[in-house]
């Protein structure tokens, strides 16, 4: 046997016994400091948390070697604390030891540890009253449509409101609660989309529910043109009035399906004869007091007309 | 009687003058509408542009002149003839008015100005006229401008025209109508 061959039945012989080291030290119990984070669960019905909490507990735990180096190599488990478990105190405040839950606690963390310490050791809850209301949903959209396609109607969220609920003060500063932005583009036909509402800033603020539908109404459009008389309002009595020109031309788009619905008598384009200067020349604007809902793009062509007043 | 010519180029307000003066009690004659409609109905009119163009579609016939401005000058030269007839028969049908008007888009390019005692002239500012155009007749700024290189530039217009009437929206043009019509009633 040359020395290569030596060598190398050492290094095995090495190794097998380093991993036989390992074995036996990572199955004996050991004393560690880890940092868990928490969160908190099942608060008195009707009432929140009015302090604030610490979102990270730090303890010493007793565990074999095994456990802790899973725990220092996995992601944390986020350790649950259960409000329900704490004792009522006087002035609407609860007190809850890490003591009396450790068990509870510990099994969250892995089979075989136990908790020496914790830090802090106890939590205290001050309590309030949980309010609530509905507010508005503000729709948060950016849309593009395809060919004429155009909303056919205003946008709709489902639920128009949601709850929010949290400490009365701040529930009484929120006045809506918005979607997400939402993006659509080139849509060519109706669509119902669900969007995210935004959570409020104000911390202990809760939205119920967390996402409402948006109903986005679509039809293909098209344009009409209509002449229309221009009709005079508020003309004194035993005067006439002649305007140029006497009729005036209405543009507006249309979805395809109420096209054939639209008619003139739908429309009325008048001038307002009190807003003519006293023998003066000038010029009237043509308003449209009355047209169909649903247009768009709505213009009248001339936007003013000349007028002789006469007894 | 005095036979006058109305004209302005393209969105410079000449159908809302026009307007003014038949309430005025003036009668107007509309050359463009008079010579689409020879153009379509009259026999004489008909057979000659067959001959000469090898069809009567007005979208053909639109193709080949636009293109050709020699065209557009051999069609003019078939259809003119027989409008400034129509007209004159139509003014002896207007007696007892102190004036007639011939409302013509293109009155000097097409020589219809010839045996008129006056012309007045619509004017507008081009930007002014392009926005109109676009909002009356749904037409792009490049069609707009297209059709505006076919008429005779607003100075040119201008300066063969008698009267000027100005429809620029600063200057109301019902007054300036009017103090016209005064004017040429009294002659």
């Amino acid at each position: 046997m040359n020395f290569n061959s030596k060598a190398f039945t050492f290094f095995v012989c090495l190794l097998i016994a380093a991993f036989f080291w390992l074995l036996s030290a990572l199955s004996k119990v050991y004393t560690a400091q880890v940092v868990f984070p928490v969160k908190y669960a099942h608060p008195p019905a009707g009432k929140i948390i009015a302090n604030r909490l610490p979102d990270s507990i730090k303890v010493d735990i007793r565990a074999s070697g095994f456990t802790l180096l899973e725990l220092r190599w996995k992601k944390k488990p986020v350790l649950q604390i259960d409000i329900s478990d704490s004792k009522s105190g006087a002035h609407n405040t609860g007190r809850l030891s890490i003591q009396s839950i450790a068990e509870k606690i510990a099994l969250q963390m892995g089979q075989d540890v136990h908790i020496t310490r914790a830090l802090p050791d106890s939590f205290v809850f001050n309590y309030n009253k949980k309010a609530s209301k509905l507010v508005p949903v503000k729709l948060n959209t950016e849309l593009s449509f395809a060919g004429q396609n155009q909303l056919s109607d205003s946008l709709q969220a489902l639920p128009a409101q949601v709850e929010v609920s949290g400490e009365q003060h701040l529930i009484d500063a929120i006045t809506f609660v918005e979607t997400k932005k939402l993006v659509l583009k080139n849509i060519s036909a109706n669509m119902e989309v669900e969007s995210e509402l935004l959570k409020p800033s104000a911390t202990g603020v809760d939205i119920s529910p967390r996402t409402v539908k948006v109903k986005v109404p679509v039809s293909e459009f098209t344009e009409g043109t209509l002449e229309l008389p221009l009709e005079a309002i508020h003309l004194p009595q035993g005067y006439y009035i002649k305007t140029f020109p006497d009729k005036v031309t209405v543009k507006f788009r249309v979805s395809l399906s109420n096209y054939d619905k639209i008619n003139p008598s739908m429309f009325r384009a008048v001038i307002d004869c009190d807003k003519a200067g006293e023998g003066a020349a000038s010029r009237l604007k043509v308003e449209l007091t009355e047209f169909p809902e649903g247009l768009k793009g709505l213009s009248v062509s001339p936007e003013k007309v000349e007028f002789i007043l006469r007894k | 009687m005095l036979k006058g010519g109305l004209t302005g180029g393209i969105g410079s307000g000449k159908s809302l003058a026009a307007e003014i003066f038949r309430q005025l009690g003036i009668p107007v004659y509309n050359a463009d509408e008079e010579a689409s409609r020879i153009r379509e109905k009259d026999k004489t009119v008909k057979e000659k542009i067959q001959a000469a163009f090898g069809t009567l579609d007005r979208k053909a016939l639109a193709g080949i002149v636009f293109s050709d401005p020699s065209k557009l000058k051999e069609l003019n030269t078939i259809i003119h003839p027989a409008v400034k007839k129509h007209f004159e028969d139509w003014v002896l049908k207007q007696q007892g008015k102190p004036y007639v008007l011939k409302e013509a888009a293109i009155l000097f390019e097409s020589g219809s100005d010839e045996g008129l005692d006056f012309v007045i002239a619509l004017t507008a500012p081009e930007e002014l006229r392009i926005e109109r155009v676009m909002k009356r007749d749904g037409m792009s700024r490049e069609e707009v401008q297209a059709r505006m290189k076919n008429q005779l530039p607003e100075e040119e217009r201008n300066k063969r025209s008698g009267h000027i009437l100005n429809n620029n929206e600063e200057q109301l043009l019902l007054p300036q109508v009017l103090k016209l019509h005064e004017k040429l009633k009294g002659k």
